[in-house]
């Protein structure tokens, strides 16, 4: 080695991260068509009313003492009876819809995004083990996936639900239903999650760039995750997208059914099944609303979804 | 003969290619085995470069892949240094992995597209050195990128910013960033551009010239092997049929196999003139392979006795119409 070797003036990485994604081709994409930054706005403010729920709503909802029979079935504030202290009206408790619903989207998202993270965490983990070690790991963990693939999502999550609740003798009290709900919706989606990993993880293992790092002794679970995972990450994003949308309405079936969120704590799906007991006796405005937030809701984050898939995918530029 | 720094002894190795459990036993199929290598033995003395020259499919890459330890062989051994490679000792297998590193074919794919230059060059210092200091790393990374004709500046680039051969240059810094004594050079310019080829094949040379490395290249270019190796050996489906020195191979070629190969190497002097001898036949199927010396069907010298017996390597020949009488 040559003693005159130059010191190595390494310099600070300046391409600025903002610079380099503002020119990326999925910016660039996404300016290009007026639905998909039409999602992104809904999801971002419904996602931005559910995190300040708490500040932005005129009432307290959760507070059963402030409720009073009197304002009960109050209709909306433009309809004939309604006041601008109810601007969406009241429910049969004298409570608020529009609090009731702003509470009601922050619970849904908290459980659909808990949900989402809990499948992704658990079918990454199992669709690299598979896709990396393959054998028997693979065999098991696939045929899982297989069988449970010929459920349908909400069907595993009802059957999750109540053999949770059974083992732990929960009665709908406490704060448990929380993640007896996640558990059960989490454990419901992993199986897109494993597939797709396992998949890419297997084009990935059979590349030159991890047979370098076993040559040096790399541990399989450090090239798992710091090797394959990075490269297998894209299609994730996609899929946990859909997901999330996915896991909106199936939070809302769930509570619906009412294995889901007691009406004291209600998310949009409690809200649609007490609301739904009214619908005859004419008080549309309780199922109405939290109905068309979840549907606008889903809605657009299916479409955020849908576009990154095709943002994506490099054979639809 | 100098001392054998590298010795590959009875090197097998079988691939099970049967059929899932299952299929076999409904349609009553036996398994079907693929001996991709067949006791292949041969030896490097250190700081030479020896070349494997064989058809796609003979098993050179596989003998590569078995030298550095990423396959495990079905039978034999890889020595370096008079010490085994496959022991079931995880220190002893961490010092070998130490001393043997691997530049691949493909420099698209050997280099992660997610790590930058210089983490890709720091894996195996972090690897081997764990308790080295951040700044010395960072030199360590800026010398060995100007050792193989690149800027310390293209620590932060990524993979795609850089050319095929750039990219090779990259390959190249990460294999000696362990410290090898030994290289396997899996078709290091295969997947090159003919200009770009001869920079990376002077460059390894410096290199094995400065560092006093062994190379095995494998290869099925022949003007690379000349043009690299000081000694040959050819592979033909698993088996070694010859070894020779280089200018012996190249001037007087033994095999059949190996006269086939020769003078199917264009050539710019006999433009026009009839080729003297024509490359017969096909490489036959690895699974179903010929009775006897594999290269009997297509061989000019066959007789009986190669349908029926593999002949043995003597004296640098695996051939029974050309070996001498020992």
């Amino acid at each position: 080695m040559s003693s005159t070797t130059p010191q190595p003036a390494l310099p600070e990485n300046t391409a600025s991260w903002w610079k380099r994604l503002a020119d990326s081709d999925i910016t660039y994409s996404f300016t290009r068509s007026k639905v998909v930054m039409g999602s992104a706005f809904i999801s971002a403010l419904l996602l931005l009313l559910a995190l300040f729920a708490p500040y932005v709503s005129p009432h307290d909802p959760t507070n059963l003492a402030s409720l009073d029979l009197m304002n009960s079935l109050n209709p909306p504030a433009w309809l004939q009876g309604g006041s601008w202290d109810y601007p969406l009206g009241t429910d049969n408790q004298g409570r608020d819809m529009l609090s009731a619903l702003l509470f009601g989207l922050r619970l849904s998202l908290s459980v659909s995004l808990a949900s989402v993270i809990l499948a992704m965490a658990l079918g990454i983990t199992l669709g690299l083990i598979s896709g990396y070690f393959g054998g028997w790991a693979d065999t098991i963990i696939m045929r899982i996936a297989d069988i449970q693939m010929t459920f349908p999502a909400i069907l595993t999550a009802l059957l999750v639900n109540g053999v949770v609740r059974a083992l732990l003798g929960l009665n709908h009290t406490g704060g448990a239903d929380y993640w007896v709900l996640v558990l059960s919706i989490g454990l419901s989606f992993w199986v897109q999650f494993a597939r797709t990993v396992r998949g890419s993880a297997m084009v990935e293992r059979s590349k030159d760039y991890v047979a370098a790092a076993r040559l040096i002794g790399v541990r399989p679970t450090r090239i798992m995750f710091t090797h394959v995972l990075p490269n297998v990450l894209g299609p994730v994003l996609v899929i946990a997208t859909i997901s999330l949308a996915l896991a909106i309405i199936t939070e809302a079936t769930l509570s619906f059914l009412g294995v889901g969120l007691p009406p004291s704590n209600p998310s949009l799906g409690t809200l649609v099944r007490v609301g739904n007991d009214f619908l005859l006796s004419g008080e549309w405005w309780i199922v109405f609303f939290p109905g068309l937030i979840l549907a606008i809701l889903a809605l657009s984050v299916n479409m955020l979804g849908d576009w990154l898939r095709d943002a994506l995918n490099p054979k639809l530029r | 003969m100098s001392d054998p720094f590298i010795e590959i002894n009875q090197l097998s190795k079988d691939f099970d290619v049967s059929p899932p459990a299952l299929e076999r036993w409904i349609e009553r199929s036996p398994r079907r085995i693929l001996h991709a290598v067949d006791k292949v033995s041969f030896h490097i003395t250190r700081g030479e470069t020896f070349a494997l020259v064989g058809e796609s499919g003979s098993g050179k890459s596989t003998i590569g892949r078995m030298a550095v330890g990423l396959l495990s062989p079905t039978n034999g051994d890889v020595k370096l240094d008079h010490q085994s490679l496959f022991r079931s000792d995880a220190a002893h297998t961490q010092a070998m992995r130490r001393r043997i590193q691997m530049i691949f074919q493909d420099p698209y794919a050997s280099l992660n597209p997610r790590w930058r230059t210089g983490s890709i060059i720091a894996e195996p210092l972090r690897v081997f050195n764990p308790r080295q200091p951040k700044p010395e790393q960072i030199e360590a990374i800026a010398r060995l990128l100007e050792k193989v004709g690149l800027s310390p500046v293209d620590a932060l680039k990524f993979p795609h910013e850089f050319s095929g051969g750039q990219r090779q240059r990259i390959a190249i810094a990460r294999a000696l960033a362990a410290n090898p004594d030994f290289i396997v050079c899996d078709e290091p310019t295969s997947a090159l551009d003919v200009s770009v080829q001869a920079q990376i094949l002077n460059l390894m040379r410096d290199l094995q010239e400065q560092f006093g490395l062994t190379y095995l290249l494998i290869s099925h270019n022949l003007a690379v092997v000349r043009h690299m190796a000081r000694r040959i050996g050819v592979i033909y489906l698993g088996r070694l049929v010859e070894v020779a020195d280089a200018s012996q191979l190249f001037n007087n070629p033994r095999h059949p196999y190996t006269r086939m190969l020769l003078a199917a190497v264009p050539d710019i002097q006999k433009i026009g003139a009839g080729r003297t001898t024509r490359m017969e036949g096909e490489v036959p199927n690895p699974i179903n392979p010929p009775s006897g010396c594999h290269f009997h069907p297509r061989c000019p010298l066959a007789s009986t006795r190669c349908t029926q017996e593999a002949p043995e390597l003597i004296d640098g020949v695996a051939c029974h119409a050309v070996a001498r009488p020992a």
